[in-house]
């Protein structure tokens, strides 16, 4: 079956301009005038994975500090951004960094670099015990609000079960309830005197501006931003595989749900590219391996999801398949094991990986039509930065998806998937009794 | 750099949304094309009149059931089900119910564009289908409904449509398109089969298509449906329409959520028509009181006082009524005290608190960039221009609004805003642990029954 021409795969390629002002600000550039917008994205390289033990949350916190004024911005963040017309304004805590992002019109280009430059240099002189204290209790809010959704407590239990204990990734990235209370404003003060700050950040910018006047402005608005302190890399030893789990928890949900996790090379590594082409094709859509056998031929399960996660420590594939209602979890994960057994001895047929290809590609270019969002043009370059100090990171990822030959894949899935690392049930809480918190 | 003052901010260069082009084909079926340049996909939005609103009571779900099912349907020639073919070529089909029209979609990667169209047409013209295969459809919604009565905002869309609109009314049914329980088990195989006969008729039908060559595009969709035949009667089935006047009675609920630790508290009513005069005024004024981050609700009960993550809002578009929800999760023990919060800034807006200039400029400000950011990708302006159809706006209604929006004025905006919240009591839904919030709620001076089972 012919695959996408070769445009289809050039086309994932974000041409863009690079520059490192002398305070280690990374600066990358990439234009686009098919709207007069502009995507400004600031990735700090410090994430979840950098909270010290017990200070859970803490990122999350300081990002939302980040929204509560500077010293020379004093008031709200959003304020004069939504006053220029700024319409996707947010950030996000992720394991190996937060990003901070908007999408404005390009008229208000240089107010964005304005505002993200000062919360970058002089957030630490507008934090106050007041500010702090509202926004933990946003923060609360937030994380019962989360919980409280179906399936809402997976984050938390699937970091905790499936990396090792102490591990950087094994908590969620938006931090536990009990760490929360136990934060002071001084944690807070430190994590931003130490992670926030030019020689730790990469400042994307995608949108209806020329790369060099782009980089021009970067300088003249981020030049005098301090440095602050240039985190080492994080180390952590590789996730132990020989000791796999398996959990049992009682959580608000319709139906139980069984999620399967491998652990697997670090997302620079070239054996992620058969992960995922694996990943793809045992759980991506109607046409995959698990949802023809548990959801089509079995009728086990009403559905089948998975997600690649390409993370610097490492990463990981999760899978899940949710059983249809009267139906023994049990016999859904005996299923999924069966399916996946005889994927690994006979592996996908050739048909069925070029499809996976062409679907992995398809999201990707999907996701980069956007400037700003999930997926975004502006997030895949942060990502790249983090992950790699490289923006083609991605464009060099799907070449190895896109010539991968089927036995390299075959070999490399059944060294990493034998076994999953963990696998979680998550069942539905008696019918009147308090969900788990 | 000088610090002591933000840059200026220039004006916003205008943006226009595309001009589609607007086709009939000689089966009576509509065409609307949008040309998207180097686009990497093609986008196609199938939309059918009629919609949930449509569905017979004891048969609610029966448009979202049927679309499903045919987005499963056999192709001819050994191709399979319509939906994993798609997938396969990088592309997706699938399907859903709005209040007014159901919609069958398919994104189409471009370097697979034939195969995808005749695909697609084969899917919605000649459908294949068996009992096995509803029942399979069956089983994945019944999963649907049970996974949106264990979510708060699901749960508030399907039960307050029973609340704001009069026993009865076509519109009166889960507004997540999936229907009641019990209208799915009634379900049968002739339901599926007559809803398809009635229904996917040419003269009941638009076709949005959006993507890079609209010449080739345009041929293409023209040679897949052109010859489209169908018995269904032409005019489309009316609703049935309430038998009752409204109510003027309040309307309050609680739905039961053991142990949960916050409310989910939901302020809603019946709206405008979204081709109305003053459908716009509505979202300007959605804008101001909770859509924006700076908006008066969410700065006051998020950043002033912290009772939860964040206030939000819904606009529900539809022909004959719209359905704008506003509503938050806010800590228990501040449910009855939020209630009075949100009560008191929709009444503020049209009587004492008008809208400020800033207020109005910033509003427009924010939604007119909106346009633009909506029109980032090949989806979602084919999903805009759809959604605009199915709800009775013209296929090129947003080449306008950047402009409408900026002319409106205080006025239109108390007006709209007293006519939907004033003239009765608001209509409350509350997800909370009914047994500890109740007597809460009752203290506060709001007495909300029990919800009936769906």
């Amino acid at each position: 079956m012919a695959g996408a021409a070769n445009r289809y795969w050039k086309a994932a390629e974000i041409p863009a301009e690079s520059a490192t002002l002398d305070n280690g600000l990374r600066v990358i550039a990439h234009h686009d005038s098919k709207a007069p917008i502009v995507a400004v994205f600031v990735a700090y390289h410090a994430g979840s994975a950098r909270e010290p033990h017990g200070k859970t949350a803490l990122a999350h916190l300081a990002e939302h500090l980040m929204f509560c004024g500077s010293e020379h911005a004093p008031g709200s963040y959003f304020l004069p951004l939504e006053q220029a017309g700024a319409s996707a304004i947010n950030a996000h805590v992720r394991e190996d960094y937060t990003g901070c992002f908007e999408a404005v019109p390009a008229g208000a280009f240089d107010l964005a670099l304005w505002m993200e430059s000062e919360r970058m240099g002089w957030l630490a002189g507008a934090l106050d015990g007041e500010k702090f204290e509202a926004q933990r209790e946003v923060v609360r809010n937030e994380l019962i609000q989360r919980e409280s959704e179906p399936y809402g407590v997976a984050p938390r239990l699937l970091a905790e079960h499936s990396w090792p204990r102490g591990h950087p990734y094994s908590h969620p990235v938006n931090g536990l309830r009990e760490d929360l209370d136990n934060l002071s404003l001084e944690d807070a003060r430190r994590w931003v005197k130490t992670c926030i700050g030019a020689a730790n950040a990469t400042l994307v910018i995608a949108g209806d501006v020329e790369p060099a006047r782009a980089i021009e402005k970067a300088r003249r608005y981020f030049n005098d931003v301090p440095s602050g302190v240039a985190l080492k890399p994080l180390q952590a030893p590789p996730a132990d595989r020989a000791a796999p789990k398996s959990r049992v928890v009682e959580c608000r949900a319709p139906a139980a749900r069984i999620y399967r996790v491998w652990n697997v090379p670090q997302y620079a590594s070239s054996q992620c590219a058969a992960l995922e082409l694996a990943c793809e094709t045992l759980s991506g859509g109607v046409g995959s391996v698990l949802w023809r056998a548990l959801v089509e031929e079995d009728r086990l399960a009403v559905e089948v999801g998975g997600e690649f996660r390409g993370r610097s420590l490492g990463s990981q594939l999760v899978i899940w398949a949710t059983a249809a209602q009267e139906k023994d979890a049990r016999a859904v994960d005996a299923a999924f094991e069966r399916a996946m057994n005889r994927f690994l001895a006979d592996g996908p047929g050739h048909g069925e990986l070029d499809a996976a290809r062409m679907r992995i590609l398809a999201r990707f270019l999907r996701g980069i039509e956007r400037m700003c969002g999930p997926g975004s043009r502006a997030e895949a370059l942060a990502e790249a930065s983090v992950i790699a100090e490289m923006p083609g990171f991605h464009a060099a990822r799907l070449r190895i998806v896109e010539s991968l030959p089927r036995q390299q894949t075959i070999e490399i899935a059944r060294q990493w998937l034998k076994t999953p690392s963990l696998r979680l049930e998550l069942r539905p809480s008696r019918e009147g009794a308090a969900p788990k918190p | 750099m000088n610090r002591t003052r933000p840059p200026a901010v220039a004006a916003p260069a205008d943006y226009r949304f595309p001009a589609p082009l607007r086709r009939t084909l000689g089966n009576g079926m509509r065409l609307v094309l949008i040309e998207r340049p180097a686009a990497n996909f093609a986008e196609f939005r199938m939309v059918v009149e009629g919609g949930f609103a449509a569905d017979p009571g004891e048969r609610s779900g029966l448009c979202g059931l049927s679309m499903e099912v045919l987005t499963q349907g056999r192709l001819d020639g050994g191709r399979g089900r319509a939906d994993r073919f798609v997938e396969r070529l990088g592309g997706a089909i699938r399907a859903r119910a709005t209040v007014d029209a159901g919609v069958i979609e398919m994104s189409a990667f471009a370097a697979k564009l034939d195969a995808s169209i005749k695909a697609f047409a084969d899917a919605v013209l000649c459908p294949r289908f068996e009992a096995k295969d509803l029942e399979a459809v069956r089983a994945i919604r019944r999963a649907t409904i049970a996974r949106e009565k264990t979510s708060p905002f699901a749960l508030a869309l399907r039960l307050v449509p029973a609340l704001v609109y009069p026993k009865g009314d076509p519109y009166a049914k889960p507004f997540t398109g999936s229907g009641t329980e019990s209208g799915l088990e009634n379900i049968s195989l002739d339901d599926v089969r007559g809803f398809c006969r009635e229904s996917l008729v040419p003269g009941r039908a638009t076709l949005v298509a959006a993507g890079p060559d609209i010449d080739s595009l345009a041929a293409s969709v023209e040679k897949a449906f052109g010859a489209w035949r169908a018995e269904g009667a032409d005019s489309p089935r009316e609703p049935e329409v309430a038998a009752h006047a409204e109510s003027d009675s309040a309307r309050a609920a609680i739905a039961d959520f053991p142990g949960a630790a916050q409310s989910a508290v939901f302020a809603a009513f019946a709206t405008v028509p979204r081709a109305s005069a003053s459908a716009e005024a509505l979202i300007a004024a959605d804008a101001i009181l909770a859509r924006m981050f700076t908006s008066r609700l969410n700065m006051n009960l998020r950043e002033a006082k912290g009772w939860t993550y964040g206030v939000r809002s819904f606009l529900g578009d539809a022909r004959r009524r719209g359905l704008w929800i506003v509503y938050a999760s806010v800590e228990r023990e501040m449910t009855g005290a939020a209630m009075r919060e949100i009560e008191r800034e929709l009444h503020a807006i049209s009587d004492g608190h008008p809208p400020s200039r800033e207020e109005l400029s910033r509003a427009a400000s924010y939604l007119s960039s909106t346009v633009p950011m909506a029109c980032e990708t090949t989806a979602q302006v084919a999903s805009l221009v759809a959604d605009g159809v199915a709800c009775g706006l013209a296929e090129d209604y947003y080449r306008g609004f950047v402009e409408r929006i900026g002319r409106i004025g205080v006025k239109d905006l108390a007006n709209v805003v007293r006519d939907i919240s004033r003239l009765k009591p608001i209509t409350w839904l509350v997800a909370c642990d009914a047994a500890s919030v109740s007597a809460h709620l009752e203290s506060s001076g709001f007495a909300l029954r029990a919800f009936e089972a769906d």
